[in-house]
């Protein structure tokens, strides 16, 4: 039998047990409860949920949309020939099958005399047979794209041909007013212009023609005139530097002295936001034209030049090209910038050569971006699209940033006992911010800098997103469900509560015993 | 002190000088070895500290040093003298000096009242085990900052076995600034202080304090040193937090490596729990004798610390050769000395398999650790039973029988 325990001892064995206890419920307790909390920061979710609806409400956009270059032009009567709306659509289907380019570009046709109530396309086709087409009075006419058909040619090659020309095409420059001369260059016998440059778009064809037209100005010791937005003008200053300097300096200034300066005007100007067109007339002289200029409210910017006896006259210039009949060529169609362009115009035999200098040296100044086609087809410059691959890209860029914080949402919302971290929440944060900077700038139509601006916005809402989803701290936690923890903290705890335990249970037992 | 212990005095500074001497890379070689220094304690981190120190930087900046400042002030004092390199005259002079006076206050622990009823070795054995054990010659080589808070430590124990309680609270303040660890040794110390006197609160109050202003003061030193209090997290922190995730001999590096980040607070706490956890009952249990108690907690933190070394056994085994009478009752002896043993063969071997070979991986030496630290839990638990043997039966002539059953 074992001998009792004294008094003394009794008393060191729960002094001994209680001071055992005593770390462990007043330290490890409130310890533990401190490092295994999840913390969990509420992430946006009803405004990760309205997102969806503001793309499709503000933009029109639904999640389904291909953000493909969907283009609707509406095409006018006069354009048709008899020939139905479907009819041409296949045929330009086909070409753009073709081309490869079916799957990203995509032309809808509306009939534009008969759209009643419906919400008219940005882009009109019309079809031309003369060169007496009213200049346009606004943006949206000046954003109509003009099909020059040959007498008694019409066909809807010719028509589809011109409109897959128009979008898809290179640059083309047209001056519509000397279409005397390119009538008789489109004769079929005489030669198309294939060597020209295609301007797929106005909208391109027209800032394209802001940058020549102001460099080509400086040329001649002429001044451009040019009343845009302050944005506008520093841009097209520091491309009119860039192409004028080139011009300069490359192949093409051995051709300059020999083409020839029409004095013909046309000009845009936009204030305060209005899309109203200046009204041009035909062979206006330099003192009209100042007379003119001088009643309006304009901003100009020039660019000094060399002196001239018209330096003091701000004019625009028309530079006239038409290359020679080339057998390569699609069509008998061509688009034309409405209100005027660039062509460069001459016989001389070398311009072709000079011609396409110029286009390369444009290419490179104005650096197209490349689009890469879904069909996995050689990438092609596409410098008149630009301003809809942005488009595009930002829209892509928002579904995703949509997409990405769907998920993060559906997981947060699922794994209840996952962590997140404070940078999720900070992340989600920024990423609806910048979706719906992009959003806003992507309302904007024809603003090439609020375009590039949202691609920005919609890029950066896009990677904010995807760092939400994938912060390292929410992803490692994520994996720990909570019978893991139990299992990480049952050996850790199980060696050492047993004696605790059974110790604590003695004294407990111990003092009930004394207690009657 | 008898000639004997004189004659061992000398001898070992002999022996660590030649050693210095007529192997002048031993200290470099040492050095790098993990299971002799650590960052805590590495001469050269010590040294890089105080070039940084010299040249106006903060030593705390950078996450290399990670010492007490007051290390740099007593180098920079001892850079008067001559040069502070490792293997200079000043510094070999310096720590085999330091080395002589633990091993002096070890033979003055042994003397004293505390241990007077009890059957104690010479004075020349017990500083035998100290000077002459390889792991703590091959911690002063290697120019380890821990054999100056070991001294500090010992020097402790050995001035409050003489009553000179205030000495020891100011030599247990500077080796707790130097070695966080050695503050869990305050409680059986407070056994220590009022032994005389009887642990009343006044007295009780009165070391608390005592402690604390004199902690105080050595933190404020650090403070004026570097400018801020910056220094506490590079030096406390990384010890308790274990921040500088790197190979020892202990048992934590392994765990911190594999763990998810998120269990890395929780796993901190606990360790460090684990090591505070023992010292109140150790200290009730063995209120009779504070110096077991003491040598107890020097065990126990020698395993459970984050960044253990060789030497610290080597303190430990020198503490437990004051207490003769429980050799008799231990029973685990041999079986504690060949694991150990093997351990500390095999552990720079698979150090040297893993690191430089690429032949072995972390689990070769980490089995080593563990290993390392079983031999250390027989000794603590095979001294622990043996003292509490001894209480149970009487020191001398026992009036009561233990069947082991």
């Amino acid at each position: 039998m074992l001998p009792s325990e004294s008094t003394e001892a009794i008393v060191l064995r729960r002094k001994v047990v209680l001071s055992f206890w005593a770390v462990f419920v007043f330290l490890g307790l409130p310890l533990w409860f401190h490092t295994t909390t999840i913390h969990r920061t509420p992430v946006p979710l009803s405004a990760i949920e309205t997102l969806d609806n503001e793309l499709k409400d503000g933009l029109g956009l639904s999640r389904d949309d291909d953000p493909g270059l969907h283009i609707a032009v509406g095409v006018k009567k006069n354009c048709l020939y008899g020939i139905t709306t479907r009819e041409i659509s296949d045929e330009l289907q086909r070409l753009l099958r073709t081309e490869g380019t079916s799957s990203v570009f995509s032309l809808d046709l509306v009939d534009a005399d008969e759209c009643s109530g419906c919400s008219m396309p940005k882009y009109t086709l019309n079809c031309i047979a003369s060169d007496r087409t009213p200049l346009p009075k606004t943006i949206s006419e000046a954003l109509e794209i003009t099909v020059y058909i040959p007498s008694n040619h019409g066909s809807k090659e010719i028509i589809a041909n011109g409109l897959y020309d128009a979008f898809v095409g290179d640059f083309l420059f047209f001056n519509k007013h000397d279409l005397g001369s390119i009538d008789r260059a489109m004769s079929p016998t005489t030669g198309i212009l294939s060597t020209m440059y295609r301007g797929a778009t106005y909208a391109d064809a027209i800032h394209l023609s802001f940058t020549l037209l102001i460099a080509l100005g400086s040329s001649g010791g002429e001044r451009a005139i040019e009343a845009l937005s302050p944005e506008f003008q520093t841009e097209w200053r520091v491309h009119a530097e860039k192409v004028w300097n080139t011009l300069k300096f490359g192949e093409l200034n051995r051709y300059v002295s020999s083409i020839t300066f029409d004095t013909d005007v046309g000009f845009q100007y936009m204030t305060d936001g209005s899309d109203e067109w200046a009204r041009v007339e035909q062979d206006v002289s330099p003192d009209k034209l100042s007379s003119l200029l001088d009643t309006w409210d304009l901003q100009p910017i020039t660019l000094l030049t060399t002196s001239s006896n018209s330096s003091a006259v701000k004019v625009l210039q028309f530079v006239y090209f038409l290359p020679p009949y080339s057998t390569n060529t699609k069509s008998l169609s061509f688009t034309v910038a409405n209100w005027g362009g660039v062509v460069m115009a001459g016989d001389s035999p070398d311009l072709p050569a000079a011609m396409r200098t110029f286009g390369r040296q444009i290419d490179k100044l104005l650096s197209p971006v490349s689009f890469s086609l879904a069909n996995g087809s050689k990438s092609r410059k596409i410098l008149p699209h630009r301003h809809e691959f942005a488009r595009i890209a930002t829209i892509m860029n928002l579904r995703g940033a949509i997409e990405t914080l769907s998920a993060l949402s559906r997981l947060v919302t699922s794994l209840q006992e996952m962590a997140v971290p404070s940078t999720v929440r900070d992340l989600v944060d920024s990423a609806i911010k910048e979706w719906h900077s992009a959003v806003v700038n992507l309302r904007s139509d024809f603003d090439q800098v609020a375009e590039n601006q949202g691609l920005r916005h919609a890029a950066a809402a896009a990677q904010f997103a995807r760092q939400a989803v994938f912060d390292k701290d929410m992803m490692l936690n994520m994996f720990v469900p909570f019978e893991h923890k139990i299992a990480v903290y049952l050996p850790l705890l199980g060696p050492v509560i047993v004696p605790l335990v059974a110790g604590l249970r003695r004294v407990v037992v111990e003092s009930r015993k004394k207690e009657p | 002190m008898d000639s004997k212990t004189w004659a061992v005095f000398v001898a070992s500074a002999v022996l660590k000088l030649s050693l210095n001497f007529l192997f002048p890379s031993l200290h470099s070689i040492l050095g790098q070895h993990v299971e002799v220094t650590t960052s805590m304690t590495s001469f050269k981190q010590l040294k890089e500290g105080l070039h940084l120190y010299e040249i106006g930087i903060s030593p705390y900046d950078g996450g290399v040093y990670h010492q007490a400042p007051i290390f740099l002030l007593l180098f920079k004092f001892l850079g008067k003298f001559g040069s502070t390199a490792p293997n200079s005259p000043t510094i070999n002079v310096f720590y085999v000096f330091t080395d002589i006076i633990t091993a002096y206050f070890l033979c003055a622990i042994s003397k004293s009242q505390s241990l007077a009823k009890t059957n104690q070795l010479a004075d020349w054995v017990i500083a035998s085990i100290y000077l002459f054990n390889p792991l703590v010659v091959a911690t002063n080589i290697s120019r380890s900052t821990a054999v100056l808070s070991n001294a500090a430590m010992i020097g402790s124990i050995a001035y409050a076995c003489y009553n000179r309680n205030i000495l020891s609270v100011m030599f247990l303040a500077l080796a707790s600034h130097t070695n966080i660890y050695t503050a869990y040794l305050f409680p059986p110390f407070l056994l220590l202080w009022t032994s005389a006197t009887g642990a009343t609160m006044a007295s009780v109050t009165k070391y608390l304090i005592f402690y604390i202003a004199m902690s105080a003061g050595l933190t404020s030193i650090g403070y004026f040193m570097t400018g801020s209090l910056q220094y506490l997290s590079a030096t406390y922190g990384s010890l308790l937090f274990f921040k500088d995730l790197a190979p020892n001999m202990g048992l934590w590096w392994y765990f911190f490596m594999e763990m998810f980040d998120f269990f890395r607070p929780l796993f901190t706490y606990i360790f460090q729990l684990y090591s505070l956890i023992y010292v109140l009952p150790i200290t009730f249990r063995l209120h009779n004798c504070p110096l077991v108690a003491i040598t107890c907690i020097v065990g126990i933190t020698t395993i459970s610390k984050s960044y253990p070394e060789v030497g610290d056994l080597g303190v430990y085994i020198s503490l437990l050769s004051l207490f003769k009478f429980i050799f008799p009752n231990v029973r685990y002896a041999l079986l504690a000395a060949l694991v150990i043993l093997h351990s500390l063969v095999l552990a720079p071997n698979f150090y040297h398999l893993w690191i430089y070979l690429g032949s072995g991986n972390a689990n070769f030496f980490y089995a080593i650790t563990l290993v390392y630290t079983i031999g250390m839990t027989i000794i603590i638990t095979d001294t622990l039973r043996a003292a509490l043997l001894i209480e149970f039966q009487g020191t001398d002539n026992p009036s009561k029988t233990v069947i082991q059953i």
